[in-house]
């Protein structure tokens, strides 16, 4: 079981490119307890790189939901729908995000099999996405 | 292998609708014995105690997983990537998952408190 190695600057473009924050959930890592991290969008088990166009930043718990999947089930029509491609797919065209109740609502079928997945919604989050818009710490990803 | 095992009355109404789990409750019992407490998801407790001293938001803040931790958190995830995780593991990763939730509130309140005072 190996691990593989990302870069120092392909770790730091990706840190930044992402506001510091889980491209799926949008927890920042400064809220987090594990250490984000770098998550291959296409698994490497099929057949994706180490590349910043393969990369995205994720929590710990997104991370894990995700595993290596790369689509998912549209709970909606049940029909497969690919994941949310955060270096392909625009945030603003698949979800938007509730400040009330911390909700991020799916606008497609990549959003919602992607928050059924995750699960983006979990009701732990809501609170923790409310406090964050409160304070200013939320990052809306602007397209 | 079979074992008997006399148990208080109150445990076993408990244990009767988690009959089918019971492999694996000794299994995490097991684990809990034989984890020493400075190492393994037993880490975790310190997070507890970490929190329950009241720290300040920004001690709060600060607050990160032991090494030790990080690393079995990276190993879970890894395993989940390529073999994907025996019930045992997911037993081990929800208890995590929990600690973690709890982090991320203390977190949030700290910021509320520190925006409150500036």
């Amino acid at each position: 079981m190996s691990k593989t190695y990302v870069p120092a600057d392909l770790r730091r473009l990706v840190f930044e490119r992402a506001q510091d924050s889980c491209e799926y959930c949008l927890i920042p890592a400064a809220l987090a307890l594990a250490a984000h991290q770098m998550d291959h969008i296409i698994a490497e088990k099929h057949g994706g790189e180490t590349v910043s166009e393969n990369l995205a930043l994720s929590c710990a718990l997104c991370n894990l939901a995700k595993g290596s999947d790369i689509a998912s089930i549209d709970p909606e029509t049940n029909d497969t729908a690919k994941l949310y491609h955060p270096r392909r797919d625009q945030w603003s065209s698949h979800f938007q995000f509730e400040a009330q109740t911390g909700l991020i609502q799916p606008l497609s079928a990549i959003a919602r099999a992607t928050i059924r997945l995750l699960p983006i919604n979990r009701p732990e989050s809501l609170t923790e996405r409310v406090i964050l818009f409160r304070v200013g710490r939320l990052v809306i990803p602007a397209d | 292998m079979q074992i008997t095992v006399d148990i208080p009355d109150d445990m076993a109404r408990q244990l009767e609708s988690l009959k089918d789990e019971l492999p694996q409750i000794l299994a995490l019992g097991l684990l809990q014995v034989k984890a020493n407490p400075s190492t393994g998801f037993s880490g975790l407790a310190e997070v507890l105690e970490f929190l329950a001293t009241l720290p300040s938001p920004q001690e709060t803040l600060a607050l990160r997983l032991s090494d030790t931790a990080q690393a079995q958190i990276e190993a879970l995830l890894e395993k989940n990537r390529v073999d994907g995780l025996t019930a045992l593991e997911q037993r081990l990763w929800q208890q995590y998952e929990f600690v973690e939730h709890l982090v991320r509130m203390a977190k949030a309140q700290a910021l509320l408190k520190l925006q409150e005072v500036a």
